[in-house]
């Protein structure tokens, strides 16, 4: 090929546009496989740590609120539709629908963040992170959830509403007495707040007293804070993905304004498109996974 | 393919496949229609059931995405064959990292199958024996803590007394 045929946008170790378009994909597509083969470890954790306690998982996941997961996923789905549309304007040179797309998909993004801020802080404030769970042992330290002294009544009042029911049933410690228990599980379920999707069996018109009461008769497994770490940990690093996407967004947004992309040349929008969508795909088996357990 | 397709009509690209926009929008309806199924499914299939048909909806989904969104029908096949190379691989994986689990299966039967039988079928029951016996082990480690400290390490008997108090 004569040096003239080379358009400035083909480097020159590539024969054409279309070599070299098809190296920058397959690149693409190499890394989304690792970033697969990342997110793939945090499933197996999930898979066996499900498959020997389930009755954690069914615990867990009552807690977190379903509403607000599929509006998650609803946006999440938004956003790609966006993303794929911005790739097709870019492919026809559609600058300004180019622009108006990648800002939606941004905008989509920042939503699911807010949303996530709401479920984590929430989450944090009920003390259903891994790391929190032990803020009860050391609460005379003045942890930033340290226990003041009406908590740390209650907690007394607890432990003896405890004993009160339990005293019939100490046969069954023995069974249960061996598990992994610690006194950092002694955390009444009490002070969980209930998501508006409350455990199966809740009647959800009840009265908030019955529904209060309800909860408080919903027993904690031991190493209850499994679910809720494998939450944190799969959803977080999710999230790392998406403010990543979002920074990939915001820069091809940048260099789209400035005119860089059309029908010859829109490699970096297309190959953000495929990231964007890949953390989608991974929300898609994240939301059943830990918002749906049946 | 459209990679190989040399026609240049202007403003047209001449790489890659340009989506008609019919197409996402009708994938995107799929999509949605697909996420409220599995959420008005939950929680009312028996069993194991229920997650199997929620893992089936979630692939259907994200082939859609992966076949249509990211181009993967269209594309080189190669593409295509990293990414299942890349499945194939998360597969095998998960299988042998699964491969021990049934080695756990005793403790969890007890209330898989004797409480299923013993509850009358009701998974709700079935999982109602477990929870009291971890809430009964739960409580009955606060009782001893509180009043005699016998067998437990020092860190958590201190710890519950301080909670006691």
């Amino acid at each position: 090929m004569s040096h003239h045929d080379h358009p400035s946008h083909v480097h020159h170790h590539f024969e054409n546009e279309v070599q070299q378009f098809d190296s920058d994909k397959m690149g693409m597509w190499l890394f989304l496989v690792t970033e697969i083969m990342i997110f793939a470890g945090l499933f197996c954790a999930y898979i066996i740590y499900r498959t020997h306690n389930p009755e954690i998982f069914h615990y867990g996941h009552q807690f977190l609120d379903k509403q607000l997961g599929a509006l998650n996923t609803l946006i999440l789905l938004t956003s790609s539709l966006t993303m794929a549309w911005g790739v097709r304007a870019a492919q026809l040179s559609q600058k300004k629908t180019l622009l108006t797309m990648l800002a939606l998909t941004m905008l989509c993004a920042f939503g699911f963040l807010i949303i996530k801020y709401f479920e984590y802080s929430a989450k944090i404030h009920h003390g259903t992170l891994y790391g929190d769970r032990y803020v009860w042992q050391t609460d005379e330290h003045g942890g930033e959830h340290g226990a003041s002294g009406d908590e740390a009544h209650s907690m007394a009042e607890a432990v003896a509403d405890a004993q009160a029911v339990s005293e019939d049933a100490m046969a069954a410690e023995a069974a249960g007495g061996t598990s992994t228990m610690n006194a950092s599980m002694a955390v009444p379920s009490s002070q969980f707040a209930l998501a508006p999707e409350g455990p199966s069996g809740f009647d959800l018109n009840a009265p908030e007293e019955q529904k209060e009461a309800a909860a408080h008769s919903f027993p904690q497994p031991a190493k209850a804070h499994l679910f809720f770490s494998i939450y944190f940990i799969m959803t977080g690093l999710h999230g790392i993905h998406v403010v990543i996407g979002i920074i990939c967004i915001f820069t091809i947004f940048v260099f789209s304004a400035r005119g860089a992309y059309n029908s010859t040349y829109y490699t970096p929008v297309d190959l953000v498109g495929l990231y964007w969508h890949l953390v989608d795909l991974i929300w898609i088996y994240l939301f059943p996974l830990l918002y749906l357990v049946d | 393919m459209s990679n190989k397709s040399h026609h240049h009509e202007p403003g047209h690209p001449t790489v890659g496949h340009v989506s008609p926009l019919p197409q996402l929008f009708m994938v995107f309806g799929a999509l949605v229609a697909l996420t409220i199924l599995t959420v008005a499914l939950s929680g009312k299939l028996p069993g194991a059931s229920g997650m199997m048909i929620a893992m089936g909806i979630a692939t259907v989904k994200a082939l859609l995405v992966a076949l249509y969104f990211m181009h993967l029908r269209y594309d080189r096949p190669f593409n295509g064959y990293i990414f299942l190379a890349g499945i194939l691989f998360v597969a095998v994986f998960f299988g042998f990292a699964s491969l021990d689990t049934a080695t756990y299966r005793r403790d969890i039967l007890p209330y898989e199958a004797d409480k299923l039988g013993a509850a009358g079928g009701s998974e709700e029951a079935m999982y109602e024996e477990p929870r009291k016996a971890y809430q009964n082990a739960h409580q009955g480690k606060s009782l001893h803590t509180s009043e005699a400290g016998e067998e437990q390490p020092a860190a958590e008997s201190e710890d519950a007394g301080a909670a006691a108090h």
